[in-house]
């Protein structure tokens, strides 16, 4: 992996700044889509068309209030001659590669530039007050505290090495970038491996952890209602989904509903029967359409009005349908989905 | 802002609204160009959406023209289409939204004259209230 | 018996000594003993974890698991009756505690196909109102119901007295809060199921609404008041603007709202959805576009669509992971919309609902 010197003297969210400013100044994007700070400290995603429309661009916002890929199927559904330089995070970036997968973003003019991610901090405990650079560590949320894939994700991705900002062109596209932006001069990434490396062991080890403790908390069905026991059903967490791209999704099918008799028999079998009944059978469909693409973003869980660790939970569960048949969602765009391909030679432990 | 000059967005019934326009045309009434017509098969047909959609599209004014009560050509599109309008209306108002820029006319296919008179007086409207902030928001 | 007849005359109550939840359990558990219902729709407290939900229980050993008029509001329970009857109606008399605000949303629900009232027999209440239950709800930083313990939209709430469709009404909020547990019978139904009710006895008193004028006064003050100078009284675009840029786009408020019943949103389809070359276009225009676009089209559309049935029930509020202050927006849109469509949601099952029928004479202020 090549470092090319980017930069120099300034802290990582200035280095980002400017990549977006010189993008539109070289005339390498027609657009850079960054979030921006808006009323009320509140932060949203915007298509920037010209160096002015930047001037309140917070590129490493403390929250994240939109995952940035489904910002992105938005604005890059579609083929387009407009090429767009999309600056997000990391599980942004992959969450767009699974997307792309899925057929939601179109990736010919587009290019994703990541950074050594810090994390952000959990919706509700962001008060507004907390400049970008100083949010608490203590309040990153539970994904960002286990997240092992927090750098070098997209086409390229500006990373600190002993104090330097560096850009690592990952792709193609990244190389193009690179070269548009004449960075030639290489750095040393020796300081920023052996960090990334001891963080991601770290992070690994919370992860498994977590997941070990998580798995023993649902075993069983009875463990697993008690899990969405307050879920109010509002769906936010797959609204805010970025793989959840489907308009309609099949819980809300028509063919789904059930006549009053079969609530009023659940509930004879029982003694009593819960209303709306659909939680469960709503959230183990959602894991078995899409968990196998889950980022861990944390992006659902941060929407949940009932405060239910729903992302922690759908990213355990692809964990374990993605080993399956070792894919890791969004690293490689050229992999196919699990679920589009198939060998002929697998899985004949599940047959009998 | 003197050069402004507004852009409204008609929904026109096909029936009575875009044939009185269209009287206005061959007669060669004198017109404001402000006005972009869509052709509509009934005031009902309008729905908020439409209207919303081209409010925060930017225009600056929105008119929706049917065939006077009693008269549409379904009967009684217009009705409803009414009280559709007074929900736009009252919903508008309640957040301090410029409700003026929507107008509800009723103008048959023979008031060629009506149509020119309610196009100059909504453009002049429209002129004084300024063009549309929502042109500017990025925020939408 | 109409509420004016009542509002004079008054009428006939079981009572009973001791708290309403008792009380209430108590005619739950006979109904269900004797037979008079097959099941009871009720929150109930579900045993092992601090949850509630709505549950149909059908066991009479199971109605102690039953909070009725607990002051949470976790689903509305129109929502879950809709999804109950919307595909058949009940063939079985099913006993259903149900606040005002959630039975007047049913009784849309009923209007627009989306539910049946068959076999329902409604319990209701002179409602205090709940708490919020999100988990925003700790911090008061635009999120409704700041302090009081309630929220804001039953705090305004002048609707706190069940409409026609309900069979008994429990007093529970009035003037002078009742030490005992008192039901008003107010349909052929309560009378006769009451009959055959152990433990109660039958009064005659007061009408409902003479028990609790003082309240309808207060509540009636602090609605007129949050209408004209409430936060986020409508104060134009900016302000809304800013009030939803920090909308995250979850939609909560419209999957938690029981009038907002559509399997298919509107704001979900291609119709109002801009395609990638019109966000391009619209961010080049206006130099840069927020994406997604559409925050305000949804909003303004849901405004749109609902206000003129809008229960008042805050739900949409409570639902929002962010704090936005939904309801507010759709208690004052409603408070224009329905009187100009003389129109009042849920109060009873025969007013057509208002953009279904119209007069040849009316609006006329808002044509030119
Ligand atoms: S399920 Fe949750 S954690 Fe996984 S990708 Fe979707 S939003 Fe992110
Ligand atoms: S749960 Fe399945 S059907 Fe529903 S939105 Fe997600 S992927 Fe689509
Ligand atoms: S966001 Fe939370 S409350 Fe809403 S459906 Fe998902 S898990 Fe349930
Ligand atoms: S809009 Fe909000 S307050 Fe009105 S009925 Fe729906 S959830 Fe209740
Ligand atoms: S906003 Fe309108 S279209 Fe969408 S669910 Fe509500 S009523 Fe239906
Ligand atoms: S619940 Fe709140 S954040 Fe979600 S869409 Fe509604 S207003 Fe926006
Ligand atoms: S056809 Fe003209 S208003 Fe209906």
């Amino acid at each position: 992996m090549r470092g090319l010197v980017t930069s120099p003297g300034l802290p990582l969210r200035e280095a980002l700044l400017e990549l977006a400013y010189s993008a539109l100044r070289e005339g390498y994007a027609d657009f850079v889509m960054v979030p921006s700070r808006g009323p009320g400290d509140s932060y949203s995603w915007i298509l920037a068309g010209t160096p002015d429309a930047l001037t309140s661009a917070e590129p490493l916002p403390p929250v994240m209030t939109v995952q940035g890929a489904r910002a992105l199927s938005s604005a890059a559904g579609e083929p387009s001659s407009r090429r767009i330089l999309a600056i997000m995070r990391p599980c942004e970036a992959r969450a767009a590669v699974e997307v792309m997968k899925l057929r939601q973003i179109d990736h010919a003019n587009l290019t994703l530039v990541t950074m050594d991610c810090p994390g952000v901090i959990q919706l509700d405990l962001y008060d507004g007050a907390a400049e970008p650079e100083e949010c608490d560590p203590a309040n990153l949320r539970p994904a960002c505290r286990q997240c092992s894939e927090f750098t070098a994700c997209g086409d390229a991705c500006i990373v600190r090495s002993a104090d330097s900002n560096l850009l690592l062109p990952l792709t193609a596209k990244g190389g193009e970038l690179a070269s548009s932006l004449g960075l030639e001069e290489q750095g040393s990434l020796d300081e920023w491996s052996k960090r990334t490396e001891e963080l991601r062991a770290l992070r690994l080890g919370t992860a498994e952890g977590a997941r070990t403790e998580l798995r023993q908390q649902v075993a069983g069905i009875g463990r697993l209602s008690d899990f969405f026991a307050d879920c109010i059903g509002c769906r936010a967490c797959r609204t805010v989904c970025p793989i959840c791209y489907c308009r309609q999704c099949f819980i809300d099918m028509k063919d789904r509903r059930s006549p009053a008799s079969s609530h009023l028999d659940r509930s004879r079998r029982s003694g009593a029967a819960r209303l709306v009944s659909d939680t469960l059978l709503f959230h183990i469909g959602r894991m078995a359409h899409m968990s196998i693409s889950c980022v861990g973003c944390g992006m659902c869980e941060d929407a949940c009005p009932a405060g239910i660790p729903v992302g922690r939970l759908v990213s355990m569960v692809g964990a374990g349908t993605s080993a399956l048949f070792d894919y890791r969602a969004g690293k490689d765009p050229e992999e196919p989905l699990p679920l589009n391909t198939f060998v002929e030679e697998e899985l004949h432990e599940f047959e009998d | 802002m003197s050069d402004f000059e507004p852009r409204i967005v008609g929904f026109l019934c096909n029936w009575c609204s875009y044939a009185g326009a269209d009287l206005a045309g061959t007669s060669r009434l004198e017109m404001p160009p402000n006005l972009v017509p869509i052709r509509v098969m009934c005031s009902s047909r309008v729905d908020p959406e439409m209207v919303t959609d081209a409010f925060l599209r930017g225009a600056d004014g929105v008119l929706i023209a049917g065939c006077h009560p009693g008269d549409c050509h379904y009967d009684k599109g217009n009705y409803f289409a009414r009280r559709r309008f007074a929900v736009l209306k009252k919903v508008m108002e309640s957040l301090g939204l410029e409700s003026e820029r929507l107008r509800l006319s009723w103008i048959s296919a023979s008031e060629g004259v009506r149509f020119r008179k309610v196009v100059e007086e909504f453009t002049e409207k429209i002129r004084a209230l300024g063009p549309n902030p929502v042109s500017r928001e990025t925020l939408i | 018996m109409s509420s004016r007849t009542e509002a004079t005359a008054g009428g006939r109550y079981i009572r009973c000594p001791g708290d309403h939840v008792e009380g209430v359990r108590s005619i739950l558990r006979q109904l269900l003993v004797s037979g008079s219902v097959k099941a009871v729709f009720s929150l109930r407290s579900i045993p092992g974890n601090e949850s509630f939900s709505y549950s149909l229980i059908s066991d009479p050993r199971l109605v102690e698991e039953a909070v009725p008029f607990h002051p949470l509001m976790p689903v509305q329970a129109a929502r879950a009756l809709s999804q109950l009857t919307v595909s058949r109606p009940l063939e079985e008399k099913v006993a259903v505690i149900i606040r005002p605000c959630e039975l007047r949303a049913f009784i849309e629900n009923v209007k627009q196909s989306q539910g049946s009232v068959e076999n329902m027999f409604f319990i209701s209440c002179t409602c205090p109102g709940v708490g919020d239950s999100g988990k925003a709800s700790g911090n008061d930083s635009g999120k409704s119901g700041g302090g009081s313990g309630y929220r804001t939209a039953c705090s305004v709430c002048t609707d706190f007295v069940p409409g026609d469709p309900a069979d008994m009404v429990l007093l529970l909020e009035a003037d002078e809060s009742p030490e005992d547990t008192r039901i008003l019978l107010r349909s052929e139904a309560a009378a006769s199921m009451a009959e055959d009710l152990t433990g109660f006895e039958i009064v005659q008193g007061p009408s409902l609404e003479q028990l609790t004028r003082a309240v309808a006064r207060r509540r009636s003050l602090q609605r007129q008041d949050f209408i004209e100078k409430g936060p986020s009284a409508g104060s134009g675009l900016e302000e809304l603007v800013s009030l939803f840029a920090k909308c995250i786009g979850c939609r909560a408020c419209r999957q938690a709202c029981p009038l907002c019943t559509c399997l298919l949103c509107d704001y979900e389809t291609a119709r109002t959805i801009y395609p990638p070359s019109l966000i391009g276009h619209e961010a080049e225009r206006r130099g840069a576009l927020r994406v997604p676009p559409g925050t305000l089209q949804f909003h303004l559309g849901r405004l749109n669509h609902i206000a003129p049935y809008c229960t008042g029930c805050g739900q949409c509020s409570d639902a929002c992971p962010v704090g936005i202050p939904v309801a507010d927006l759709f208690i004052r849109a409603g408070s224009l919309v329905q009187p100009a469509l003389e129109y009042h949601p849920g109060r009873n099952m025969e007013d057509p609902t208002p953009l279904s029928t119209y007069r040849a004479d009316e609006l006329e202020e808002i044509t030119d």
